[in-house]
């Protein structure tokens, strides 16, 4: 029992294990909080795209001679509130946005950087953020940040599942749609580039999708997604480091596999919609004496 | 039902951090800086050759971790934790600078112990090509030059004696040694490369990993694929780099095993040449150290160019 | 011909402070096309307006421009004599079905909850009382056995009366409904216009926009007939003539010569 209890807590005897996890589960939160909207409105190639548009302000920020960080941020915003409003305006679909946009940020970036005459690093580093770098003052951006936006959300959790679920009539009520739709947008932006320096493009991107979308297979409420998709998240980080830790291989890298294989399973054994549950069939709507399908 | 979901959560949140909280309690406990078994000496360095310097100048006082296997490219390696472990019960830690370790550059920096020393080794010789701005910090491959590696050298000899002085007469006596044998393998360089006539000793690289040894071994320079990392060239850029191969009469075009060199290697065949290899710090079958590193890219380039 | 055409309209100042809406030369549209020309019509308190024509016709436009949702190039809209944003709470408002996500996770007693939400703002949550309207309105479009049932696993029939408690729950004075009953058999739609009827008789007005001319269409007190510009607006029976309807309709319906059953008995047949 004790080998046991030591092969558990061995890990994190290291002090950059112990930021490592904490980094983690931040991050799943505040992913899982965000990545349920990302799932819900089709929005999962949003944190792919921002990572790459956060390039083009690392390389304007750098020819300005400007902090870096502060490019990323200010690029990944811009892009994300272009996205929401090229979605609007150009009646596109989101996706569609989002595919153009970020494709073009990056592709400015690269042309910015080779235009550089002298010997540069990889500008590209900038994403390429490791968890086991992290250090305390990343701990404490990414807190804040976690805090401010899962603050946001709770705070205006009815306004946002009203936007989401029936933008028109929401607009009817009074509810700002638009500041929401942006501000959503925005919110996703900033929690990405945050989460990108520390722990890298690969962790983020997977972090927004999987967890929420594996607690979409598994409970049908708004709240109950993002809860669940931030346990998933947790379980997901904690594994995949003790996986990272004993065989010897990438962290972030880890994480994902971990979290996919969790959404895999969900996959398949989820109760209501699992592919290797036997289908039951569904009498309850039935029972009022109305005609399911046709009518709609 | 939110209350319950809420309760849910925390509790199970409570004991997936068991362990992580147990391990904490514990590290709290203990300091960090033991020995290791046998007294060595810890260093944690980038590169696999450095790591080879790092054991012929410290023999068996010193334990070397490479943070970069031999085969792998630097920029996108993420090292397991096993190595960050590494990192945290260092007593040395040995990097090149110049913004070769960039992507590393955090993973050391918030780990390594307090008081650690850092060495960097290309710190205060001549940088070709840049003015020190954050990241244009100039080209960082030192190394392939045996004389700046055995400034490389004897910085880390005076590394190992600061933390370790009582070991300080092994370091100069093999320090000595090793440098005695770069500095005839300086000279065997290059000899051999001036046997190459002195209009076909043209270099076209896929990086700019080069221009210290081209330098030091008289060799020029005519042209690389990307000039720095991350930054692919331009049409026009690349279209020049093939004009430029068929105007100088270069023969052969070199690649390096740890990148993609697809557009070396579309270019060598628009301008009709060979492509063969260079090693800048990756190993390949049979290359080991940093002198079977050099022998290796001096038997390409006269094989190639002779 | 004119005065034949709107009598509605030639009472209508008599009784200005009893308007429920009051629409006045609205012109309105999108990007530079048309949707509504010239449009002006005054509605009754506690009384039903059928807002009548082909899809196309500018009825969510109308919709959208007396709840100031869409801003007319020219004209006014007043709701109970007052500005709109004035009294946005007192309107209530289903829009059309293919608006909403109905694939979101939620349930229906929160849909019909979002219903209050206009009235509570930002920062503040449901009380016990915004529950107990929710839980009557639910009651009384007999739903409250779905209630706590996904919207996505509700029949079509469903979906649309979810619409209308939520727009019950907005406790509103004038309610637009737009195609509430499209898609939905017949013995649906009577039990939608009984409770129309219902609301009417307590003193709400209700305008209900529909492209379906079927037999409840005939239930309505005044009916609007609308394609871009106002066809006709009268009682269902002065409406529905082969010569207004074929104006308004042109080349979308096909009239059968069994028009007579339009606004005879609608109750107890089938």
């Amino acid at each position: 029992m004790i080998e046991i209890w030591n092969w558990l807590s061995e890990p994190f005897q290291y002090e950059f294990m112990q930021r490592a996890l904490l980094a983690v589960l931040m991050v799943s939160a505040v992913s899982a909080v965000i990545g349920a909207f990302v799932v819900l409105k089709g929005l999962a190639f949003i944190g792919d795209a921002l990572a790459h548009a956060s390039f083009a302000g690392v390389a304007v920020a750098f020819v300005l001679g400007g902090s870096i960080y502060l490019g990323a941020m200010i690029a990944a915003v811009a892009t994300a509130l272009a996205i929401g409003f090229v979605g609007r305006r150009a009646r596109l679909s989101l996706d569609t946005a989002i595919g153009i946009l970020f494709v073009g940020a990056f592709a400015l970036g690269i042309v910015i950087v080779s235009r550089q005459s002298n010997y540069t690093v990889d500008l590209f580093s900038f994403v390429f953020g490791n968890v086991l770098g992290v250090g305390w003052s990343d701990l404490l951006l990414i807190g804040i940040m976690t805090l401010a936006i899962i603050a946001i959300i709770v705070a205006f959790y009815k306004e946002f599942l009203f936007y989401a679920y029936d933008p028109e009539m929401a607009a009817a009520s009074g509810i700002p749609v638009s500041a929401m739709h942006y501000g959503l947008l925005a919110l996703v932006a900033v929690a990405a580039v945050v989460a990108l320096k520390a722990v890298g493009i690969v962790l983020v991107v997977a972090m927004l999708v999987t967890p929420a979308a594996t607690a979409g297979l598994l409970v049908r409420r708004l709240h109950q997604i993002m809860l669940v998709g931030a346990l998933i998240g947790f379980v997901s980080s904690v594994i995949g480091l003790y996986v990272s830790y004993y065989a010897s291989v990438a962290s972030g890298a880890s994480i994902v596999l971990v979290a996919t294989c969790l959404f895999g399973l969900a996959l398949l054994f989820s109760p209501r919609r699992g592919l290797l549950v036997p289908r039951r069939p569904d009498l309850s709507s039935a029972r009022e004496g109305e005609t399911i399908g046709p009518d709609r | 039902m939110l209350k319950a979901s809420l309760t849910r959560s925390g509790l199970i949140a409570l004991v997936l951090l068991a362990p992580a909280l147990a391990g904490s309690a514990v590290a709290c406990g203990g300091s960090g800086n033991e020995t290791a078994a046998g007294g060595q000496v810890r260093v944690v360095t980038s590169l696999e050759i450095f790591a080879d310097f790092i054991r012929h100048v410290g023999g068996d006082r010193v334990q070397v971790t490479a943070l970069v296997p031999g085969h792998a490219d630097p920029h996108t390696y993420e090292p397991a934790p096993a190595k960050v472990k590494d990192v945290t019960k260092a007593d040395l830690v040995v990097i090149n600078g110049l913004g070769l370790e960039e992507t590393l550059h955090d993973l050391i920096y918030n780990n390594v112990g307090s008081g650690v020393p850092i060495v960097e080794m290309a710190d205060g010789l001549p940088v070709l090509a840049g003015n020190p701005r954050e990241g244009e910090t100039g080209n960082p491959h030192l190394w392939l030059n045996v004389q700046y590696a055995m400034r490389y050298v004897e910085r880390i000899r005076d590394g190992l004696i600061a933390v370790d002085p009582e070991g300080a007469d092994v370091y100069r006596a093999n320090a000595g040694a090793y440098l005695n044998e770069l500095d005839a393998l300086d000279k065997e360089v290059a000899a051999d490369i001036q046997s190459i006539p002195p209009e076909r000793r043209k270099l076209v690289t896929f990086h700019d990993a080069y221009p210290y040894f081209a330098e030091r071994y008289g060799l020029e320079v005519v042209g690389v694929v990307v000039e720095s990392p991350g930054r692919e060239p331009s049409a026009r850029e690349l279209a020049r780099l093939t004009d430029r191969i068929r105007s100088e009469k270069v023969t052969v075009v070199f690649k390096e095993p740890e990148f993609d060199a697809k557009m070396l290697e579309t270019a060598a065949e628009d301008a009709d040449v060979k492509v063969r290899t260079l090693l800048s710090g990756a190993y390949v079958d049979g290359v080991h150290s940093y002198v079977e590193l050099i022998r290796f890219n001096v038997m390409q380039l006269t094989a190639g160019l002779g | 011909m004119m005065a034949k055409l709107f009598p509605s309209q030639r009472t209508a100042t008599a009784s200005d402070d009893e308007a429920a809406i009051r629409v006045e030369g609205v012109w309105a549209g999108y990007d530079g096309h048309t949707a509504l020309e010239d449009v002006g019509f005054t509605v009754s308190k506690g009384s039903i307006v059928g807002l009548i024509g082909p899809n196309g016709s500018g009825k969510s436009t109308l919709i959208k421009v007396i709840l100031g949702m869409h801003r007319p190039w020219q004209g006014r809209v007043r709701v109970l004599g007052r500005e709109i944003a004035t009294v946005r709470r007192l309107l209530g408002y289903t829009p059309q079905i293919e608006t909403v996500d109905w694939q979101f996770p939620v349930t229906v007693s929160e849909v019909v909850m979002t219903g209050r939400y206009g009235r509570l703002g930002p920062l503040r949550r449901p009380t016990g009382a915004d529950r107990a309207v929710v839980e009557s309105c639910l009651q009384r479009l007999q739903l409250t056995e779905v209630a706590d049932r996904q919207i996505s696993d509700l029949s079509g029939g469903q979906q649309r009366r979810v619409l209308v408690a939520r727009a019950l729950a907005q406790e509103p004075q004038v309610l637009l409904l737009d195609e509430p009953m499209a898609g939905l058999d017949a013995a649906i739609q009577h039990e939608l216009m009984d409770l129309f009827e219902g609301l009417r008789d307590e003193g709400k007005t209700l305008l209900v926009a529909t492209h379906d001319l079927s037999c409840v269409s005939g239930c309505f007190d005044r009916v609007l007939l609308l394609n871009k510009r106002m066809v006709a607006y009268d009682e269902p029976a002065k409406v529905f003539t082969a010569e207004l309807l074929n104006e308004a309709f042109k080349s979308h319906l096909i009239l059968l010569p069994v028009e007579r059953a339009f606004y005879g008995e609608h109750h107890g047949h089938d």
